[in-house]
């Protein structure tokens, strides 16, 4: 662990900011975890050592004093005041704590002026050498606030550009809570408590002046004067306060650690590197002051390097240095002053530059070097799935109704239990006594009983059934993803499993809980990064508990950019999953067959009606191929009366996936705007990579409306729209041009001879057919089909059958006990323990 | 926390490149074809029957045949399961950028654990069917026992004897050659129960102390400690990578 090296003397008090996500932080921002339930959720987040903070504010309304300040409730340390800074330097009127007229906190802070909007930040008064602060090293009580009163705090909001930071607030953002900050970049990197250089330029310090750059004469090592470090004046006439250096030292675009000494005594001061990111340079950093000079030593690897200040710089004494929070940017006004070399360092320092954004609500601030794990706890003990530790029992018989209950419970988690296991003593009780549905309980968990379940049951066994129908291979070794959280979520909280189809929500990791991507647009929407990180096995998360319902799906449109509701959410169906695998090129049909195959186990062969209509038929299928009209009314016809009957609820729906940036999204045409070309024009989508945008053919100007020409046009991607209709299910017209023309998302249900309606039991108000994909679920999920398909496959994910299985011998159990799901509230849980509890299922 | 040190653990890497660890592969492989069942006779028409005279109160259940092959991921998850490791990241996380970075709250045999599957995942069994099961994913499964299996011991290893979960009777400190028969029938059966979920057959236990104690009880130029860890680890991943704990 990065320790930070001794500081300073006795009586000095030092504020240190640690850059290395390692290295103990003095001071913190730290964004504690708050809930309405109170004391009791800070014990259960909270854990780490018992040290404390010096003080700590809560940017909460309720806590506003008469003044207008924010109350320190930890009692120690003055109030609060909060000032953004309307330029990017302190306004010294409004920062003395005792200041009779502090400016109230108001909600929202803006960063950022007119000359540089990029930059700026809140000050806060908290006066570093003020009377009321402790000194250092003193262990005080810890402190950690929370919102008790269960009021939303109060936010200082930002806005969003470039990375954003994952601190983002209650209840308008996705919390990530437990963490000092947490970076959103690409790297991901998880506790950057000063954001690197290359992820963010928050910064937490002490400034007071204009903002400097002062680059070093040998080239090796970049120091930056930048505004949030106050700067002091060294030598020369007129000189005041005490004079140190406060450098930011930039190792390899890694931001370094850096200390401020607030007496600036004789008693040097360093920082080291974070041996981790630099181990070979191992930098130390000692600055010094000559006193009457501008020249300043510093100490970087061990070598004296001297620089002169530039003599233009700005300073102010350290009696108006104020503690800051914002962007730590360079910039670019003094760019011209320092010549060539120092634009070049410029340059390099500000390519790695980006504005951070989120909300604070809480800070807090110790003297002592913790951890972040010792200040925060460490969330993740507390959301990993954990595993007891067994004391096997090796002196004693194993009875029929033990081994009983461990295969049970083997069979629900997909992993062995050992016999000795506490739930498995449990479920052997419960077998004695004649109860298997209870015993089965024991691991599956139940609502009512209060059951909390095995772990393995939610993440291994209901994920891997999810998994595999969430994917076109139908494998279970594919990453997490939404299609099978949601289905995860589903059976934890048993809810009507129709809801996976017509259900207008989703599941994600609960941003309290796990420590995963929680952009929506970046991490849920544009890639699955969210999931994958919920779902990798080495991270440990326990899924069943961490997973959070979402009501509302979004969709995030290129008309402006921003997040809204989705136009006609339909559960799994809509999922990014699901119409990623199915929706993407093609003509939607598969989409169609994967909804058959995957909740009505069906294969379109099964389905297939040649006697049914052929008018929904789409013109791109040949109606003789080979020259054979009989091929296409005995064999083709068949598959296709029900697919194309029913592709028109999916008809505003497209997925497009950019390979150069990993992007990939859900279209709809009322979302996404398109680019229209005509004849002649290449579409912009073979130069452009953004796979937001729909291009348009809009034909000739004699005939708008005319369908596009696939051998005049030069774009093989039929992603265009035309009339609120992917165009791509229209293409190839002219194969049979008297076939159907999809024109709306309505659909029609042709799957309705004898054999289908027997072989289905449709049911419902959309048995015949509707509009749009919501009402098309509905359809799916209202026939007797689904709950024997569903059945059906917890069977199969309990009773563990051989490949190749003859279904006709286990039908009727597998009728009977959908029969009975559709009683108990289309409950998957209920499915799971009756076949857990089965002795068909599971042999004794 | 704030004074941890960083544990430096035996390295799995360095128990496989032990001039024990032919051998180790010899008794993993011996125990594979022996926990395929084959140690027990007519297992079909097998009744109830006594094992080890230390343990005559205990009685072995009837085998029967398994019904599907643990897939990697379940692999994994029944290792930790199974020897009672609490989790896969029991503190810290393992992402790759901060997989060189051990704060002195995470344990490094974690972070091996999770390095092993990491590395092996691709050849363990992506379907459940037993008929797939081949040499390659059982060579890998090995290997991931061995990470495993070295926690456990790191585990065991701290705690008084009484206790231990697996190693009561055994002088941790001692060589091997100090393990007694009732110890080690002792330490087998217990894990036979939590790997293979079911008491261990007086025969496994005849053949275990055959190929344990007699071929691997002399004292190679090694610590006493360490001879024992890696005797104990053997032992524990030869069970752990067998046949019964791979299939539920």
């Amino acid at each position: 662990m990065k320790t930070l090296k001794r500081v300073l003397g006795q009586n000095s008090r030092t504020w240190t900011i640690i850059t290395s996500k390692k290295i103990a932080a003095v001071f913190a921002a730290g964004f504690g975890l708050y809930s309405s339930q109170g004391l009791a959720l800070r014990d259960y987040y909270f854990g780490g050592d018992d040290s404390g903070a010096q003080a700590i504010y809560t940017f909460d309304d309720a806590t506003l004093n008469a003044a207008g300040a924010i109350a320190d409730k930890s009692g120690v340390a003055p109030a609060l005041n909060l000032t953004p800074n309307a330029d990017g330097n302190l306004l010294p009127e409004k920062l003395l704590p005792t200041d009779p007229n502090p400016v109230p906190l108001r909600t929202n802070y803006s960063f950022g002026t007119s000359v540089f909007p990029e930059m700026g930040f809140i000050t806060l008064n908290y006066k570093p050498n003020g009377d009321n602060m402790a000194p250092a090293y003193t262990k005080a009580q810890r402190h950690r606030t929370v919102l008790d009163s269960g009021v939303a705090a109060s936010k200082l909001n930002t806005w969003t550009n470039g990375f954003s930071l994952q601190i983002r607030f209650r209840p308008q953002f996705a919390f990530q809570g437990d963490r000092i900050f947490k970076s959103n970049d690409i790297d991901s990197t998880p506790y950057s408590f000063l954001s690197q250089g290359h992820s963010g330029n928050l910064i937490v310090g002490l400034s007071n002046s204009s903002p400097t750059v002062v680059p070093t004469p040998n080239g090796n090592h970049i120091s930056v004067q930048v505004p949030n470090f106050g700067v002091y004046q060294i030598g020369g006439a007129g000189e005041v306060g005490p004079s140190k250096i406060l450098i930011r030292l930039r190792a390899k675009v890694k931001t370094t650690g850096v200390v401020f000494p607030l007496d600036f005594e004789s008693a040097p001061s360093f920082i080291s590197v974070d041996e981790n990111e630099n181990p070979s340079a191992r930098n130390e950093l000692i600055a010094t002051y000559e006193p009457g000079k501008r020249l300043v030593s510093i100490y970087l690897n061990r070598v004296k390097t001297s620089y002169v200040i530039n003599p233009a710089v700005v300073v102010s004494p350290l009696s108006t240095a104020r503690l800051v929070l914002g962007n730590d940017l360079v910039p670019m006004n003094n760019v011209a002053s320092l010549g060539n070399d120092g634009k070049k360092l410029v340059e390099e320092l500000v390519k790695d530059q980006s504005n951070w954004s989120g909300s604070i609500y809480h800070l807090a601030i110790y003297t002592q070097g913790f951890s972040e794990t010792e200040i925060l706890g460490d969330n993740r003990l507390l959301n990993v799935e954990k595993n007891l530790s067994v004391k096997p029992d090796a002196f004693s018989a194993i009875s029929p109704e033990r081994m009983m209950a461990r295969k049970m419970a083997s069979r629900l988690t997909g992993m062995n239990i050992p016999v000795d296991h506490p739930d498995v003593i449990r479920m052997e009780g419960y077998i004695k006594a004649g109860d298997r549905i209870r015993a089965a309980q024991v691991i599956t968990g139940d609502v009512g009983l209060g059951e909390k379940g095995h772990p393995g049951f939610l993440n291994t066994t209901v994920k891997n059934m999810a998994l595999k129908m969430s994917n076109r291979d139908q494998t279970i070794r594919a990453p997490l993803n939404d299609f099978a959280a949601t289905f995860i979520g589903v059976t934890r909280d048993q809810l009507n499993a129709k809801l996976l189809l017509t259900g207008d929500f989703y599941y994600a990791a609960d941003p309290k809980m796990a420590d995963v991507p929680q952009d929506f647009k970046k991490d849920i929407y544009e890639t699955n990064n969210h999931y994958e990180a919920l779902g990798d096995p080495k991270n440990g998360w326990d899924i069943g508990k961490v997973l959070q319902k979402r009501d509302g799906q979004k969709m995030v449109t290129n008309f402006t950019g921003t997040i809204e509701s989705h136009p006609d959410p339909a559960g799994l169906l809509t999922s990014r999953a699901f119409l990623s695998e199915h929706a993407i090129a093609g003509t939607n049909r598969r989409l169609v067959e994967y909804t058959f195959k995957q909740f009505l186990c069906t294969e379109m062969n099964e389905a297939a009606d040649t006697s049914a209509s052929a008018s929904r038929i789409g013109r791109d299928i040949d109606r003789r191929p080979g020259g054979d009209a009989n091929k296409f009314e005995t064999s083709c016809k068949g598959c296709h009366t029900v697919m194309d009957g029913m592709r028109g609820a999916f008809a505003k729906f497209d997925f497009a996936f950019d390979a150069d940036t990993g992007i990939g999204v859900v279209r709809h045409a009322d979302k996404h705007a398109s680019h229209q070309y005509k004849d002649g024009q290449i579409p912009r989508v073979m130069a452009s990579t953004d796979p937001y945008v729909f291009d348009d053919y809009i034909g000739s100007a004699a005939d708008p409306n005319q369908d596009p020409d696939p051998t005049a046009t030069v774009f093989n991607t039929p992603q265009s729209v035309s009339s609120g209709v992917v165009n791509k299910l229209n293409h190839n017209y002219r194969t049979s041009p008297e076939g159907y023309r999809l024109k709306d998302e309505s659909f029609f249900n042709y799957a309705m001879g004898d054999k289908n309606k027997a072989l289905f039991g449709w049911r419902g108000p959309q048995a015949r057919g509707g509009i749009g994909v919501g009402q098309f679920g509905r359809m799916i999920s209202d026939s007797k089909r689904f709950s024997q398909c569903l059945s059906k496959r917890v069977y199969e994910a309990v009773c563990l059958p051989r490949e190749g299985y003859k279904y006709e011998e286990i039908k009727p159990l597998v009728n009977n006990y959908a029969d009975a799901f559709e009683s108990n509230g289309y409950s998957l849980r209920f499915l799971f323990q009756q076949y857990a509890s089965n002795s068909r299922c599971i042999k004794p | 926390m704030r004074n941890g040190t960083i544990k430096k653990p035996v390295s799995w890497l360095k128990i496989i490149k032990h001039s024990n660890t032919i051998r180790w592969g010899a008794m993993a492989g011996f125990t594979l074809v022996f926990g395929f069942n084959c140690g027990r006779t007519g297992f079909q028409n097998l009744q109830n029957f006594e094992i080890h005279s230390a343990l005559t109160s205990a009685t072995s259940e009837k085998p029967e045949l398994p019904v599907m092959m643990l897939t990697s991921e379940q692999q994994f998850k029944n290792m930790l399961s199974v020897t009672g490791i609490e989790s896969a990241t029991t503190s810290g996380d393992l992402d790759s950028t901060s997989a060189d970075t051990i704060s002195s709250a995470r344990d490094p045999l974690d972070m091996e654990i999770a390095q092993s599957y990491e590395t092996r995942k691709g050849s363990l069994p992506s379907v459940q069917d037993l008929s797939l099961m081949n040499g390659p994913q059982l060579v890998s499964t090995t290997n991931l026992s061995l990470s495993v299996c070295n926690k456990l011991y790191d585990r065991e290893s701290n705690l008084a004897p009484e206790s231990r979960n697996f190693f009561n009777e055994i002088n941790l400190l001692a060589t091997p050659d100090k393990i007694s028969g009732a110890a080690l029938d002792a330490a087998s059966t217990r894990m036979s129960r939590s790997f293979w979920n079911r008491n261990i057959a007086s025969d496994e236990l005849a053949q275990i102390r055959q190929v344990m104690l007699s071929e691997y009880g002399s004292s190679p130029s090694d610590t006493p400690i360490n001879q024992t860890r890696l005797f104990l680890v053997g032992l524990c991943s030869a069970m752990l990578s067998s046949f019964d704990a791979l299939v539920y």
